[in-house]
């Protein structure tokens, strides 16, 4: 069966906010993943991953943040997520995400998160 | 915005060119039809009474028929006195009744008798004198006198006969004549009509015959080839892909659908009486045939659907995505909504194309009428055009080689070039009224196939599809709009109604419908395009299945025998290699390990991971250390093998059968289900944890908790993977954790194994036709209850404990 999956990349300031809807699953990680790796790439590593619109996430989709954690850490930038629903904040949840990740319950939140650590720095 | 503005265009320019379509009045001139349905059987039934049959209580079929000689004689000699008489449009009423009476009367245009038929089975009543001097009189009216007789009640078969001609004093060759049989005193067949030489009617002698046939046979050729070419295709295709029967056959209900509604919407059935009529029957013969030969032309549009999506390049991925979406079950779907009534816009487009070219080209004349289906020709050198824009050989050619032909050539002009050559030749076949390769037709069957491209690109696979049911609905809309009197078919409404009705659902839900992911659909066409060949492929589903093997084996055989306890477990994979994983260890001193284990991602990558979790798990249950030792251990071991490209979920329960002391372990895994038999509730096991290989850093060990319980006898511990709780029906609902506990909370006293069954059945109940889309794997161990315990010894222990 096949679900619709969209992603949407925009600008919060300095920060660029990745708005997935739909399903995230092993059909659609590797487009989730493909557009993970572009921002990277292009030196974008301060990334929000806006889940308001996620309805669904399999473990392949989790698979795509561990991927790319370590590597935006190290490039100094981190990927955070935000705007998670109850009933997918529940996946994250069982796995342990909360302890590894930054979740923050609101997009702007999140951002806000960055942009304080950037004044630390 | 952009959608709302096309549609408002298309429906002004519809308003616009039916306005510019020929004036009825202006066209056909003294040929309009006056009287509508009703006043045609009530003219019938007067006429039947005369001849002395009541036809109370019978059924009427109403048709109505173009005598084309006649027509060219008008057209050759408008003055002539003889074909004045007549009216180029009949309107023929069929009178039958269940015991297979009929009568049929044919009558004028505007209602003056022209024939009667009597085919009862038994025709009685009283015999009268002079019927046939007395029919004469009926038929001719005032110009009776006109006429010779020619036989004077000759003896035949039907009857005795007699016939009177009325040469045309101004044109010779054309005549009227009238024909009179009579049984017993009574008319049983008698008819008005029309004669007249190809000279009379001005026709060019016949060309010579040997060209003929050489353009006949050419034709037929071509389009053997072309078919030959197109089936060619299919099976070559299939030795590359299989999926492309499937797709076909999963939308042959559209063109059913568009074959179906002449005979739906009942505009097929009297034309079909009428004409088996003429073949001396009362039946549906003609009905069944024109369903036979629909039938013939569905299997030919799922085998060029099929052959054309074995052929289409990944350019054209785009104009079937909303198709194959369609195929998935994805209903809501603007995409597919757009291209359906795109589709049926088109195809009217394309049906009333010769009515619409006709008077912006200034000829605003309706010149020729042909069948009862079409009024033909609005302007000569169109008549080919609309003789093709019921053509499904044309029709058949778009469909196959607009997506073929994509695959063969690169640039847009030689797409058009060669598919215009094809529908061209296909379209020289001969066709009443023109002989085979005649120019016309060539000429009109290009334009035919361009505007079918034009469909195909504008509206993709499934306007395509639908725009046979437009150019249905034109067709009858026009001809509607031409006849004076429309209701005398009373089915052209429903037509009519059925066919634009679709295209307004379709237009209201392309604004109403959530967008597709069409650009994803395409991309995994595009994968499954770019599958291996054949041979290939089989070869590596061998391998696959010895790799599903092996995993199988690599799960245990039987439950371990743990005294004082029953432990049952079920895996079935969703793909044919999964990620799940269960275990049950013995370890020293008795102590049993049981575990599931997630790998995440499915297929070969993930089961390859579980091979390797499994040889992890063992060795460590060998050498027994503290289960946050043996975590740790294998965090470090997955974080390195998997690079944080994958990640292993796991529960694991350390048994000590004696004490029925439990140490439980949850590495970002589902929380198990333990259930109460003092209690009869539930609850959920949820020590902290976070999955294997997640992070190879101190977060691991820091986030882990172990653990531990006393199971009391009867209580059960249910472990299982995410594919039980995500398990999704067709809509796309979850199982959810509820329903698993409502389902051990019933089960649970009735054994392990038949607990595990239970929660399987409910599930597959809740799947319905859904396929498993995630690895099931359920664990269940049950503490068996005091009676069933090996006597009070473990209870002893479990108070020295």
């Amino acid at each position: 069966m096949t679900r619709s999956f969209s992603i949407e990349t925009k600008n919060h300031g300095p920060v660029r906010v990745i708005a997935i809807r739909g399903y995230l699953d092993a059909h659609t990680a590797p487009q989730f993943e493909n557009v993970v790796a572009e921002e990277l790439r292009a030196g974008r590593c301060r990334l929000v991953v806006d889940c308001t619109d996620l309805d669904y996430i399999s473990s392949a989709g989790l698979g795509v943040f561990m991927t790319f954690i370590d590597e935006a850490r190290q490039a100094g930038g981190d990927i955070k997520l935000a705007a998670i629903q109850p009933k997918v904040y529940q996946i994250f949840d069982v796995l342990g995400f909360p302890a590894l990740f930054d979740i923050q319950p609101s997009v702007e939140q999140a951002v806000a998160r960055f942009d304080g650590a950037a004044e630390k720095d | 915005m952009k959608r709302a503005a096309a549609a408002a265009g298309a429906l002004t320019g519809f308003v616009l060119l039916w306005h510019l379509m020929p004036r009825h009045d202006a066209a056909l001139g003294d040929t309009q039809v006056t009287i509508g349905r009703k006043e045609a059987i009530e003219i019938a039934v007067r006429w039947a009474r005369q001849h002395g049959v009541e036809t109370g209580g019978w059924r009427f079929a109403v048709g109505s028929e173009v005598d084309p000689l006649l027509m060219r004689v008008r057209r050759a000699s408008p003055n002539s006195r003889v074909a004045g008489t007549f009216t180029p449009i009949r309107i023929r009423v069929l009178a039958y009744n269940s015991r297979g009476d009929a009568v049929l009367a044919t009558m004028t245009a505007n209602g003056r008798p022209l024939s009667f038929l009597d085919r009862r089975a038994n025709p009685a009543g009283e015999p009268l004198d002079n019927a046939a001097e007395q029919e004469l009189l009926r038929l001719a009216g005032a110009n009776a006198g006109e006429f010779v007789r020619t036989a004077d009640n000759v003896r035949t078969l039907e009857g005795s006969r007699s016939a009177w001609e009325w040469l045309d004093p101004g044109l010779n060759g054309a005549l009227a004549r009238v024909v009179v049989v009579t049984r017993n005193g009574r008319v049983v067949n008698s008819s008005y009509e029309f004669s007249a030489t190809r000279e009379a009617a001005g026709e060019p002698p016949p060309g010579r015959p040997w060209v003929r046939v050489a353009l006949m046979g050419a034709s037929a050729a071509a389009a053997v080839a072309l078919g030959g070419l197109a089936l060619w295709s299919l099976f070559a295709g299939l030795l590359r892909r299989t999926d492309q029967l499937g797709f076909a056959a999963r939308f042959l209900w559209i063109p059913a659908a568009a074959l179906a509604s002449p005979f739906l919407t009942g505009s097929y059935q009297n034309q079909a009486l009428l004409e088996s009529f003429n073949e001396g029957l009362v039946g549906d013969t003609r009905l069944m045939m024109g369903i036979t030969v629909s039938l013939l032309v569905l299997l030919g549009i799922f085998l060029v659907t099929a052959a054309a999506y074995a052929a289409v390049p990944a350019r054209h991925f785009r104009l079937w995505a909303p198709a194959a979406l369609l195929a998935h079950g994805q209903w809501r779907n603007r995409e597919a909504a757009e291209q359906i009534w795109t589709g049926i816009a088109w195809g009217a487009l394309i049906g009333a194309a010769p009515y619409l070219i006709a008077p912006l080209a200034g000829v605003p004349r309706v010149r020729f009428l042909e069948g009862t289906a079409l009024l033909t020709a609005p302007w000569p050198p169109l008549e080919a055009l609309e003789g093709l824009a019921s053509a499904w050989e044309v029709y058949l050619v778009v469909l196959f080689f607009a997506p073929w032909l994509a695959a063969r050539v690169k640039r847009a002009w030689q797409w058009w070039a060669m598919l215009l050559a094809a529908g061209a030749l296909v379209a020289s076949l001969p066709r009443v009224p023109f002989p085979p390769g005649h120019w016309g037709n060539l000429a009109c069957g290009a334009a035919m196939t361009a505007g079918y491209a034009a469909v195909y690109l504008q509206g993709g696979m499934l306007g395509t599809w639908f725009a046979p049911l437009g150019m249905y609905g034109a067709v009858q809309g026009i001809r509607m709009a031409h006849l004076a009197a429309p209701s005398l078919e009373a089915a052209g409404w429903q037509m009519l109604a059925l066919v634009f009705g679709f295209a307004l659902v379709a237009l209201a839900a392309s604004f109403a419908l959530p967008r597709a992911d069409v650009e994803g659909m395409a991309a995994r066409m595009a994968e499954a395009a770019a599958a291996l060949p054949r041979p290939q492929r089989e070869r590596l589903r061998a391998e696959f299945g010895v790799a599903r093997r092996a995993q199988r084996d690599l799960l245990p055989l039987a439950p371990p025998e743990i005294p004082g306890f029953e432990v049952a477990a079920i895996c079935q994979p969703a793909l044919e290699v999964g990620g799940d994983l269960y275990d049950y260890l013995p370890c020293p001193q008795g102590e049993w390990m049981l575990c599931v284990a997630d790998v995440s991602g499915k297929g070969l990558g993930a089961a390859l991971y579980m091979t390797l979790l499994k040889g992890m798990l063992a060795s460590a249950a060998h050498h027994a250390p503290a289960l946050e030792i043996l975590a740790a251990r294998m965090n470090q071991a997955v974080a390195g093998a998997g690079r944080g490209r994958m990640f292993v979920t796991l529960s694991l329960l350390a048994l000590d059968p004696d004490t029925r002391r439990v140490r439980h372990l949850r590495a970002g895994h589902n929380p198990p289900v333990r259930w109460r038999a003092a209690t009869g509730e539930c609850e959920f096991l949820r020590p902290r944890g976070i999955g294997l290989g997640l992070t190879a850093g101190p977060a691991f060990e820091a986030n882990l908790d172990v653990q531990t319980l006393v199971l009391e006898p009867g209580d059960v511990i249910v472990m299982y993977s995410d594919g039980v709780t995500e398990d999704m029906d067709a809509e796309g609902r979850l199982f959810g954790e509820a329903r698993l506990v409502e389902a051990i909370r019933r089960h649970a006293s009735a054994g392990a194994a038949r607990l595990a069954d239970a929660i399987m059945e409910e599930a597959r109940a809740f799947r319905g036709v859904a396929e498993l889309h995630d690895d099931w794997t359920l664990l269940v161990l049950r503490c068996l209850p005091a009676a069933a315990a090996p006597g009070g010894e473990a209870s002893e222990r479990r108070n020295e404990a």
